[in-house]
Parts: structure tokens; sequence; C-alpha cells
């Protein structure tokens, strides 16, 4: 029975990862195919909101709505960018650092903030989130305000001994695998998170919460940890950013940022792992096709949430699960028989 | 003697908090009587002064004939909205974020293509000047205010008095004891977003003449509305009133002396600190 | 004593919905708490649990004090406990809703658990053969895939006692773990508390229906909050203050 069991799992995720492989593989041959800067830095862009889309999953997953998301990434990449300039640290080493700085902050303001009861904690967090970015701009002395922060180091060069030099000043494409790469590994290392028993205690907590707390869950301690996991990849992937586009404006890490990532996992489909990446990249790339009717664009995007809403209540992803479960027959849903 | 400045920073104070309670008390009434949080709302505001800027300027109306419209309008608006997006997914939470986003987006973008995303001012109600005393006050200014509370006096005692009233806040308190007891849930909340909706449009006319329109005055207001909202608490519809003049105090007085970014950071503190130890805020029961 | 309560009082606002109770259960014992509808017994559960805080008044669990200790806490402590509404984890089934109660027993860290050790493994395939036995125990096995949300009612209020043995509790608190069932779901869930006890587990349950007092060693009845008898049923039905709670003064006659 239980062998039974273990072995569906088994090829279940062989499947997927035979398929994330593919998918990464023909990503890597993307900059073989074009050059043009435009598809990379639409691709560049995708990654990094993928990893903070998945990042904001994770916080979903113990069932906190999080309207702050944005602003961590905004932590994350001043924290790396002001080390990184003023103190000229290279960023190898200042964005996990930004990183660690978003999930401290995460930790210190996740302690009250997550006792709160679900609706609170979205509206508290859509505070926190604005409260931030005030703050940014409160301290103008060192992150330039309003004006914004110019002149962020890129990544410094790979100059390891055996392996070929890398510079990142130039062209897109060395900045694209390094996105490429960072994003699989952060999305294998939460894929990872999810399916232990981490996650399963997130989900529970998210579905019941005091019968999680009866089966000796600590809530609260469990829901602070989310936050912080999903706020440290928010800061890395911000931090990220700020050395890709070595500029930075306060503005872009506001209520408005956080509510397009929220819009990403939630049309992508917050039920299943591979919703944040398809929510992302469907409405990161659709709107950018559309962009010859620029002015239509958000209602394009506008459209495509309300026609999910009401046509895929699972999100994208759950169509594609509708579709497998009806292609082999789920046991799950079906009731074998009556009473012992 | 009262400087001129004193007296013009207290009419500010009246005429922003009438303007904020406006609008909270829409988003409060879908809150408490729908339960959803209609992120929207503000972006409603908006439309309704863009809509109002554009029968006055675009088609001539008269100033007071064009407010008029604009409310019913956004109150028709309201209840399109309400029955063909809100009401299938009441107990959704999720899809109503997604909603309500949607439409923020949506409304956005209808003024960006339809009006132009162009800093506005609709003409004065109001022309001319006031003089009480040795103080002059704009008459605009006077009229939001007094507008302001007219209507909110009369959205009170319509809520407090009236048969229709005591259902609203029946169905806020228990939906299913309200439904039990033979309230037409559908019409109450139907009603409910159409009178939100409308003061919502009214209070932008209102802003738009007073001070402007622009593209992010949505935004701005969504922010105070939420504020306004929890300082009241759950459940308290005359909180919003005093919710809504603390803000506007706050924000009318404060960044003469310490700025802009400082005191959205001192607003949203207090209301963090404030959803963190006392939930139910100034006048709301236990939730 | 494995379970004491001196002086345990709760208020609501003016409203005392415990009030100085004092009571024990013993080990290896079968409990059960009655009395009529409101008379506090699901707020005493609640006390003991931790889903609420005394306002006067001890707990003591094993000898040391429990009072104001968090709910997951008091879970680790030994003490597993069922919902009146049969709570469980709606969207994980049966097998996993089990599996997932299993955080007492055995621990492990936050690196362990990211890195997939060995001994993360191990403790994984230990849980996965715990809850099998479980599952046979509670008689679960023919449902086991299906989703907690799509349970019949007494096959839910089976998932909730299987999901507090997970647990490895030395106490056990049952809500009306007979609730709504039929007849014959009632001599089953019966049977599987029978084979609970046999295990050397002390069962407190709180419940209506009188079926119930077969395996109860003895009764505490409740009623406006305090203990009104407290003794094996035979000598409880008899008490005057329990007829009078059950079934109202007879002023005529």
């Amino acid at each position: 029975m239980t062998g039974e069991r273990r072995i569906k799992t088994k090829r279940g995720g062989r499947k997927k990862l035979f398929i994330s492989l593919g998918i990464v593989v023909l990503l890597c041959l993307v900059p073989l195919s074009t050059t043009s800067p435009y598809y990379l830095h639409t691709l560049i862009i995708t990654f990094i909101y993928v990893m903070a889309a998945a990042s904001l999953r994770t916080i979903l997953l113990s069932g906190q709505i999080s309207i702050a998301h944005a602003a961590f990434m905004g932590v994350g990449a001043y924290a790396s960018a002001i080390l990184a300039k003023e103190l000229g640290w290279t960023p190898w080493l200042t964005m996990p650092l930004g990183g660690l700085f978003s999930l401290v902050f995460g930790a210190v303001i996740g302690y009250p903030l997550t006792r709160v009861r679900a609706i609170y904690f979205s509206m508290v967090s859509l505070f926190v989130g604005l409260a931030i970015v005030a703050l940014l701009g409160v301290l103008q002395g060192i992150t330039g305000g309003d004006i914004g922060m110019i002149d962020i180091p890129p990544l410094s060069a790979i100059a390891v001994p055996g392996l070929p030099h890398i510079d990142f000043d130039g062209s897109k494409i060395p900045y694209y695998y390094f996105f490429l790469i960072l994003s699989f590994l952060i999305l294998l290392v939460l894929y990872r998170i999810e399916h232990s028993r981490i996650g399963t205690s997130w989900k529970a907590i998210a579905q019941a919460h005091m019968v999680a707390s009866a089966v000796g869950i600590n809530e609260s301690g469990m829901r602070i940890l989310a936050f912080s996991v999903g706020c440290f990849f928010a800061g890395l992937a911000g931090a990220g950013y700020a050395h890709y586009n070595m500029v930075l404006t306060r503005s872009s890490f506001g209520f408005l940022s956080s509510i397009n990532l929220l819009i990403y996992v939630l049309v992508g489909g917050s039920g299943s792992f591979a919703g944040p990446i398809i929510g992302t990249a469907v409405l990161v790339i659709v709107p950018e096709i559309v962009r010859s009717l620029q002015t239509f664009a958000p209602f394009v995007f506008g459209g495509i949430m309300l026609f999910v809403v009401f046509f895929m209540r699972q999100g994208i992803a759950g169509l594609f699960e509708q579709l497998q479960s009806k292609l082999t027959r789920s046991k799950k849903r079906e009731m074998p028989g009556r009473a012992p | 003697m009262i400087s001129e400045a004193a007296v013009q920073t207290v009419a500010n104070v009246f005429m922003l908090s009438a303007i904020y309670i406006l609008v909270a008390l829409g988003f409060a009434l879908l809150m408490n009587v729908l339960g959803i949080l209609n992120f929207a709302h503000a972006a409603i505001y908006m439309a309704g002064g863009y809509i109002c800027y554009e029968l006055i300027v675009g088609a001539g109306m008269n100033p007071w004939v064009s407010l008029l419209i604009s409310a019913v309008a956004i109150g028709a608006l309201g209840l399109l909205i309400e029955r063909v997006l809100f009401r299938p997914f009441l107990k959704d939470m999720n899809s109503i974020v997604v909603i309500t986003l949607a439409l923020i987006i949506i409304l956005e973008a209808t003024v960006n293509v339809t009006v132009g995303s162009y800093i506005r001012r609709i003409p004065s109600f109001v022309p001319g000047v006031f003089r009480v005393g040795t103080v002059s006050l704009s008459g605009d200014r006077l009229a939001t205010f007094v507008i302001g509370s007219c209507l909110l006096a009369a959205a009170i005692l319509f809520i407090r008095k009236t048969k229709t009233g005591t259902q609203m806040l029946a169905v806020s308190q228990d939906f299913d004891a309200a439904a039990l007891q033979g309230i037409n849930t559908r019409r109450i909340f139907a009603l409910t977003t159409a009178i939100g909706c409308a003061l919502a449009a009214v209070a932008g006319s209102l802003m738009g003449a007073v001070l402007s329109l622009s593209p992010l005055m949505g935004d701005y207001m969504l922010v105070k509305a939420i504020e306004i909202v929890i300082l009241a608490g759950i459940g308290s519809i005359g909180g919003v009133l005093i919710g809504g003049l603390i803000l506007g105090l706050l924000d009318a007085s404060l960044p003469l002396f310490i700025g802009g970014s400082a005191t959205d950071l001192i607003g949203l503190s207090i209301v963090i600190i404030l959803l963190l130890f006392r939930p139910q805020g100034l006048f709301g029961h236990e939730a | 004593m494995l379970l004491e309560t001196k002086a345990l009082t709760k208020h609501f606002g003016g409203l005392a919905a415990v009030s100085l109770l004092d009571m024990s259960v013993g080990e290896g014992e079968v409990v059960g708490l009655i009395g009529p509808n409101g008379a506090g017994k699901t707020t005493i559960l609640n006390l003991i649990t931790g889903f609420l805080r005394p306002s006067h008044g001890h707990i003591f669990f094993q000898e040391k004090e429990i009072s104001h200790k968090k709910p997951h806490t008091i879970a680790r402590l030994g003490i597993g406990r069922t919902f009146q509404l049969a709570y469980l984890f709606p969207d994980f089934t049966v097998f996993e809703n089990i599996a997932a109660s299993f955080h007492v027993h055995p621990r492990y860290g936050f690196w362990e658990a990211l890195l997939n050790t060995a001994s993360c493994q191990e403790k994984e395939r230990y849980i996965e053969e715990q809850a099998m036995e479980i599952l046979h125990l509670v008689g679960l096995e023919p449902v086991r895939d299906v989703l907690g949300k799509n349970l019949p009612h007494g096959y839910q209020k089976l998932l909730s006692m299987a999901r507090a043995l997970a647990v490895k509790p030395k106490l056990l608190l049952l809500d009306e773990p007979i609730g709504g069932m039929s007849p014959q779901e009632i001599v089953f869930a019966m049977s599987v508390i029978e084979k609970i006890r046999a295990q050397g587990i002390t069962i407190l349950l709180v419940e209506h229906n009188m079926k119930i007092r077969s395996l109860c060693d003895r009764m505490v009845v409740i009623n406006f909050g305090t203990k009104i008898a407290d003794g094996p049923m035979d000598e409880v039905r008899q008490n005057q203050d329990v007829i009078n709670a059950y079934f109202g003064r007879d002023d005529a006659a």
C-alpha cells in the first residue's frame, strides 16, 4: 500500500523533473538564436519576477496573503546597492547580504505581523509595504529619495582561474544566464521546502490553524518562518535587479508592484508550485507581445485577470491539473463504498 | 489674533476630512455589508471625478447637474459591478482580490484612453471667496464641507432610521440571520454598492474642483480609505467620521512641518500599530 | 492524577462560563464530562488545551502546571484533542491528514528537512508506518485517499480521533465523539474508543449521547460552569441536582 503510493509520487516527480529540465535547456538556447537586447531583457525581468512570485507563494502557503512583497524586494535591492556602491564590496557578496537583510527585516516585522488573522494580515502588510517605501524616501541621504540611486555597480566579472573570464559590462547575455541559473536554483530550493514537512505544516496551518496547533505545530513560529523565507528570496531577487538595472527608484517597489506580484501568483494559480511561474510568464510576456497596442495593454492585462477568475478557478496552472486528472483518472475524488 | 494660515489650515482639515469620509464611508459599507475589501473603490472615486469633468468641460453642462449625473452614473456602474463581478464570488476572497485589482487596472486604463491622463482641474462649483470675519475661505472648500456633511448626515440618518438602512445593518452583522428574517439580501447588496459608489463619485468631483484630478488620485485615496476604516474598526460606521477627521487633521497640518513622506510614514505607523495591538480599532467590536 | 484542575474559572465579559471548577482525571480512566447544552463543557476542554486562557485557577498535567501554555506546547506534552465540529484538513486526503499530524514524535529541524537528510527520510518512513497503523486502528482504511472535505460526517469524526492519536497522547480529549452518528457508526466508534483505552491512553470525553456511558468509569456533571456531581454513572443519575439540571425543577410537585 505505502509502496504503491510512494512510487506514484516518484513517477510524478520524475516527470516534472524532465519537463523542467527541458524548459531550462530550451531557455539556455535562447541567446543563441537571438541577441536582441529587448527579448533578453524581457526574459531577465521575467526570471526576476518569477523568483519574487514563487517566494510570495511560499508566504501564501501558510495562509497569509502579503501585499508587501515588492517592498521587501526593495529592501534587498537598496541594501545590496548601498553596500556595493558605498563600501565597494563585490555584488556577489552584497546580493546574498541584501537577501539576508530583507530576511531579518521580515522576521522582525513578521513577529507581530504574523499573529494577526488573515484579512488583517493582508491589510497590515499593505501598510507595511507603503511604510517601507516611505522610509526609503525619508532616508534620502543614502537612498537618493525620489530621485533614486544611480551608478550601482554591475556584477563584478568572474575571474576564476581555470574558467573563462566572464564580464558583466557589455551585453546582457551573461546576465541572462546568471538569472536563469539563479531562478532555477531558487525554485529548486523552494520546491524542496514546500514538499518537506515544513511545507506540510504550512499547508496545515492554512487549512485549519486550530487543528494544526492541536497537533503540535507552532503556528506563529511557522508563519514567521514562511514570511522570513519569502522575504529572503524577495530581497535576493531585488538585489539581483539592482545590479542588473544599475538604477533604483523607490516607486518601483510600491503598492502597484506588490499588487502585480500577487496577481501573477493568483492568476497563475496559487494552489500549485508551477502557478506563479506560469502566471508571471503569461502576464509579463503577453502584454509585451501586445506592446504595439500600447494603450490597450492594461485592458489585456485586466481582461486576462477577469477571464481567469471567471473560468479558471484554480488559475492557469489549475487548468493543466484538470487536464491531467481527466487524462489519468485520479482516485482522490471518488468515494469507494460504504462503511467498515 | 488667529493667523490667516491657521484658519486656512483648519478649513483644509474640514475639507479634506469631508472628502476622506465620503470615500471611506462607501468603502466601509462595502466591507461591512458585503464583506469585501473593494480595492477598486478609490478608482471609482477617480472615475466619478473625471466623468464630472467631462460633463462640465466637454459637454458644457451646469456643474451641479454634472455632479448629480456623475453620482447617478457611477451608482449605476456600482450596481453593474456588484451584480456581475461581486455577487458570484462573495465567499471567495482570493477571487475578489483579483477582480477588484482588475477593476482598478481597467478603470484607470479607460480614463486614460477616453479623457487622457493629465492632471485636470474641475471648474469651480461655487466660484469666489467668502469672508468670515477677517478670514477668506474659498467657495469650493466651503461647498465641499457643506455638501460632504449633508450627504454624510443623510447617509447616517438613512442607515439608522429607515427600514432599508436597518436591514443593511442587519446584513452587516449576520448575513445568515438576516436572510432567514426574510431580508432581500440581493437588494441590500445592490443598494449598498450603489450608494457607496455614488458617494465616492461625489467625493471625486469635489476633490477635482478643490484640488485637482489626477490618474494617481485613486491610489492615494485607497490608502486613506483603508486607514480610516481600520481606525474606525470593524462594524463601526460612525467611527468612520472620527477616523476621517483624525486623518484629515494629520494630512492637512503635518506636511507643513515635516513634509509629505514623513507624514505618510506617521499615518501608516499609527495604523500598523493599531492593527497589531488593537485590531478592533477605536470603535469596532471584537471580531 | 494525570490531569487536575483547581478552581478553574473563565469569564467572558461579565459572564462566568466556568466557575471554580475542581476536577481530576486519573491515569487509565475514561471520564465522561456531561451536562446540559451551554454548560461550559467545550470551554473546559479549550481551557485545558490552551485555546483559552483561564481567568483564574490552575490546570495541572502530570503534576506540572499548564494553565497558560500554548496549544502546540500542550500537544507536545502529550494531550491530544478532537473538536466538536470535526475540524480537519479539508484539502488533504485522510492519509495525509493523519501523516501531517505527526509533529510531536518524531521531531526534526529546519535544515534536516530542507536537505532531506538520511535521518529525515527515515523519520518520514516511520511516520508513514505509524500513520498506517492508526489508519487501521480507526478503521479508515477504505477511505484513505478521500479528501477531507469529501468525507461523510461519521468518517470525519473517526478521522478527528485518528489525527489526535498522532501526537501519541497520554491524555485524549474527545469533544462529542459520537455526535451526529448513526447507530451502526456509534457502535463502531465506541469500539475504537475501547481499543484506544486498551492501549493505556487516558480519555476525557464530552458527550450528550448517553450511549457513551458504558465506556466511562465515571461521570463529571457540569451545569452553569460548575461541577454538580462526580462519580460512577449509577450514583450520578440519582443525584437530585443532576436531575434538576436536565429536567428542570418541578415546583408544582
